[in-house]
């Protein structure tokens, strides 16, 4: 239903025209088609030159090494007409959709002239979507921080671009950022995620040179993920795979939910930091994907990020607590170290630890949960996984969850 | 000759009486008030300046309150915390607000009667504490004014600098300038035209230097005043 | 006056040679000298060096703006309150421009002039503030200064509190704290020149009397000074330019502080003088400060404000001790 809200921004003039041209296309197709029954036809005629010349086996071997050539010019003429079909229908596909105009995530009006063929992604969630929506051949540049944070299988792609110098890096719009950098890679789109870092004043400075700058928005819910996916199929001229991936997404939910159909829901928390011990309050996107993977989020009632004291956590009382271990740096003794320090043994007394619900989430499922973009289904299911894992047909879940003890395509499996 | 007319001046601080119903006519003349420490030498030298409000009284400068003729009044405060990149000049010309550029002049004639010329374009802070008052004094004096008010101008001086003041001050006083100069400086008492004393707020002698003096100084300071005059 | 000679010529070279240097020097090592004198001479150069020397062009303008801003704005207050250690942020005007910048990310608004907007509003309510609490208590040098100071500590206090509240939006508000002339755009200076051009100008109308201030209040009064109104006034106005720097490119130390002392240094105290001395001397300082900063952790950018304490103190010290020694 949301892909049909979002998808009604569609032109149907558009639409008709890729019919139309859709149909010369197809044109092409039986002219092709034409050649290959004349091939069959001069076939034929050998056939019968072979069988009146029975006896003349060498010049039977001869004329089969000249059919041989024939059909390899044959397969050359054909490779080509196919290629430069797939490219008349990525520039038909181009034109239709050009010139963009996009309303981004800070209500920026962007404006992209024509197909973007040298794009920068300035953070891992735009370097992800980018790729998840085809746009990989048109990339020239990524942020550090996409080679250091991205999920596979989008990490191997953008390690495998960077090594052949098709991807150039430039340093974290985090933390250092640079213009020049930018600029110097004459960009005809840069992308970014609003709020992320220097993004926004990034955005600001550049625009004024002229290159459109698309600030996603920053995933505080499953529709701003679809947003952002369908804006960069629109901005790089892959609206389709947009719209499919959108929809498959949306199906891996729905998959995830029917699953979950009666199972009742688990009180639960999300601890993103120890000591000064940080939770995923309400209005935040790992809310809302506790929500769909069937959990309560105990901490639902303060807003944002807040800072909780190992009281708050005896008061709220989770029946399931998920740690992220921030790259090793914490695990379950971390917790329990910082709970016995400051409330005594009175700790145990926690439904989570009382029934051995405690789990570490680390590799880059850590990633993933924190700033989920296109793999969100994949987050939703783990955690729905985590919580109930009688409704997988799962006995038991580790205490560590990575990539090693929980495989990814239990993740991705639908139903 | 400039005369200053006070009637009845009167500063209280917090229920404290500082200077207590001064009145006197001073016209021209070099003018000595001299007194213990926290007599009210000082509080009585802002008054007639007109730096200070009185609690009650007046004060008149040829029959004009002093806001009126700031152009006329020279004030020389005793202490001046300065930045210390502050050069004589610099002092100078603020002193000299809402005047013309004729002080440059008048700053290097006094810097050189008081025998500091060279002092001119130097920091404060280079200067020693008996070239620092001397330049004070100097740049306080550019502002050209005839009613010249100075507390405590000889501090840090030693006694030929003191001699070398006092009779920049006499010079003045014969061009026509009315000095009144606060100071513990008690020997000077002799080379003034008039001399007032000051105890508690209370003016206890007033009139040229002689007999009586002597008397009201001993009973100021509590000592007997022979021997601080004769040291 | 062979000092201040020597001085006038060591900045009519230097400032200009600063911004050229600032211009041939960027990550983007195509775009170097060669390349400037091509573009002063007229010569046709690729679109792509046309856009990196103007995104130069507008920094070093803005460093420049920033650096001679802030010296007038320290002048100002060193003579206004007779404090040689005053700086322009005495007034609690940063840290009230930070608590609008961080209120306002919380509250969702995100865009660079939302956030531009949220720190001009809190930097001009805190100097209200602090004018009208220190007016109600006398309006002395000494009062300005301790409710100046006060409200610096309340409002970081408060804002440290907000920030926490922010979580991952906290890097949109680091900008604020760590300041650069980085993202600043021409339409940003426009707006920042607007309100710095008349503020300067009547703090130069006020040159004698603020000068006069040095004597003390009470000398000050009796040559006719209205002293507590030159001082209210000409705290507001450095403030007030203050407030617009920072909500240009945040708050930046020490050059408000170092450039007065060295126009002192080389030309006396004199407020005219040191007014545009040290506005020169600070915009020199900045433009140097930021080519450095683009310099030291090559090809990353270190925050302008590192690069102005790390190096401007040695030099206030150095000054200090060379003073002292004369």
């Amino acid at each position: 239903m949301i892909v049909a809200i979002l998808l009604s921004a569609y032109n149907t003039v558009q639409l008709a025209q890729l019919e139309r041209q859709v149909r010369s296309v197809s044109s092409s197709v039986s002219s092709l088609n034409s050649t290959i029954q004349g091939v069959s036809s001069r076939v034929s005629s050998l056939n019968s030159t072979i069988q009146s010349s029975i006896a003349n086996v060498d010049r039977l071997s001869e004329m089969a090494s000249a059919l041989g050539s024939e059909l390899s010019e044959l397969n050359v003429t054909l490779s080509g007409r196919i290629a430069s079909l797939e490219s008349q229908l990525t520039q038909i596909e181009s034109e239709v959709r050009f010139p963009v105009t996009i309303v981004d995530a800070l209500n920026r009006t962007v404006v992209i002239p024509s197909m973007p063929m040298r794009i920068v992604t300035l953070d891992p969630a735009a370097t992800e979507i980018a790729l998840a929506v085809g746009a990989g051949g048109q990339l020239v540049a990524v942020d550090n921080n996409s080679v250091l944070y991205l999920p596979p299988p989008f990490n191997d792609t953008v390690h495998e671009m960077v090594a052949n110098g098709s991807l150039k890096v430039i340093s974290s719009t985090y933390s250092s950022p640079d213009i020049e950098q930018i600029m110097a890679l004459s960009p005809d789109l840069v992308i970014g995620t609003a709020g992320w870092g220097y993004n926004n004043y990034i955005a600001s400075t550049l625009t004024s040179y002229g290159i459109p700058v698309l600030l996603l928005p920053s995933s505080e819910s499953l529709e701003d993920v679809y947003r952002a996916v369908i804006m960069v199929g629109e901005a790089t001229g892959h609206v389709n795979n947009a719209v499919k991936l959108v929809e498959s997404m949306s199906a891996q939910i729905t998959a995830v939910e029917r699953s979950l159909k009666n199972v009742s829901y688990v009180n639960a928390t999300v601890i993103l930091w120890i000591n000064p011990t940080y939770v995923a309050g309400g209005v935040t996107f790992i809310n809302d994907m506790m929500t769909l993977a069937g959990g309560v989020n105990v901490f639902q009632n303060l807003s944002g990020w807040p800072v909780i004291s190992s009281e708050d956590l005896l008061q709220a009382n989770p029946s399931v607590i998920i740690l992220v271990s921030n790259g090793g740096l914490f695990n379950a003794s971390s917790l329990y170290q910082w709970l016995n320090s400051t409330i005594g043994p009175a700790y145990v007394n926690i439904a989570a630890i009382k029934y051995g619900r405690v789990y570490v989430i680390g590799g880059w499922y850590e990633s993933m949960i924190s700033e989920p973009a296109v793999l969100t289904p994949m987050a939703v299911k783990l955690l729905a996984i985590i919580l109930h894992p009688q409704a997988f047909n799962l006995t038991s879940v580790p205490q560590l969850i990575t990539p090693s003890t929980l495989s990814p395509s239990l993740l991705t499996n639908q139903g | 000759m400039p005369c200053i007319a006070a009637e009845g001046l009167t500063f209280k601080v917090k229920g404290k009486v500082i200077v207590e119903d001064f009145s006197a006519e001073l016209c021209g003349g070099l003018n000595v008030v001299l007194g213990p420490n926290g007599a009210g030498k000082t509080t009585l030298l802002r008054l007639l300046a007109g730096v200070l409000r009185p609690t009650q009284g007046s004060v008149l400068i040829d029959g004009a309150p002093p806001d009126k003729v700031r152009a006329r009044i020279s004030y020389v405060p005793a202490q001046l915390s300065l930045d210390p990149m502050t050069r004589v000049v610099d002092l100078a010309e603020a002193i000299n607000y809402g005047k013309d550029g004729s002080w440059r002049k008048r700053l290097r004639e006094y810097l050189s009667a008081l025998g500091i010329e060279w002092a001119a374009e130097r920091r404060f802070s280079t200067l020693s504490s008996g070239e620092q008052r001397l330049a004070t004094i100097a740049a306080a004096l550019s502002r050209g004014g005839d009613v010249i008010i100075a507390d405590e101008p000889t501090e840090f001086l030693d006694v030929s600098n003191r001699a070398k003041v006092f009779a920049l001050f006499r010079e003045l006083v014969n061009k026509g300038a009315l000095v009144i100069i606060a100071t513990h400086d008690v020997r000077r008492a002799g080379q003034a035209d008039r001399v007032l004393v000051l105890s508690r707020g209370v003016v206890t002698f007033a009139g040229q230097p002689g007999e009586g003096l002597v008397e009201a100084l001993s009973k100021a300071y509590g000592v007997d005043a022979k021997t601080l005059l004769e040291a | 006056m062979r000092a201040e000679r020597l001085t006038l010529t060591l900045i009519a070279i230097s400032l200009p040679l600063s911004v050229l240097i600032s211009l041939s020097i960027g990550p983007y090592r195509s775009v170097d000298f060669p390349v400037l004198v091509a573009v002063l001479m007229g010569l046709p150069v690729s679109r792509l060096s046309l856009d990196v020397l103007t995104y130069r062009a507008i920094r070093t303008l803005a460093a420049g703006v920033l650096g001679a801003g802030l010296a007038v704005s320290g002048s100002t207050l060193q003579f206004t309150l007779r404090n040689p250690l005053a700086d322009p942020y005495l007034a609690g005007v940063a840290s009230g421009s930070l608590l609008g910048v961080t209120l306002a990310l919380l509250w969702g608004r995100a865009s660079f002039w939302d956030l531009y907007a949220a720190a001009i509003a809190g930097g001009l309510l805190t100097l209200l503030a602090v004018i009208t609490i220190s007016g109600l208590a006398g309006g002395g040098a000494v009062t300005l200064l301790v409710v100046g100071v006060a409200f610096s500590y309340v409002l970081s206090g408060l804002t440290m509190f907000f920030m926490i509240m922010l979580g991952p939006k906290l890097p949109g508000a680091l900008y604020w704290m760590f300041g650069s002339v980085a993202f600043v755009t021409l339409p940003l200076v426009e707006r920042t020149l607007i309100i710095l051009v008349p503020a300067a100008a009547a703090l130069a109308a006020l040159s004698r009397p603020l000068n006069s201030l040095l004597l003390g209040d009470e000398v000050a009064r009796a040559i006719g000074v209205r002293v507590r109104l030159v001082r209210l006034s000409s705290f507001a106005l450095a403030s007030l330019i203050t407030a617009a720097l920072v909500s240009m490119a945040g708050p930046v130390g020490f050059i408000g502080l170092v450039a007065p002392w060295l126009a002192k240094r080389s030309f006396g105290v004199r407020f005219s003088t040191v007014l545009w001395a040290s506005a020169a001397m600070g915009a020199e300082i900045a433009v140097l400060s930021d080519v450095i900063a683009r310099l030291i952790l090559f090809p990353s950018e270190a925050p302008l404000t590192a690069v102005t304490s790390v190096f401007g103190a040695p030099l206030l010290v150095y000054i200090l001790i060379k003073s002292r020694g004369e």
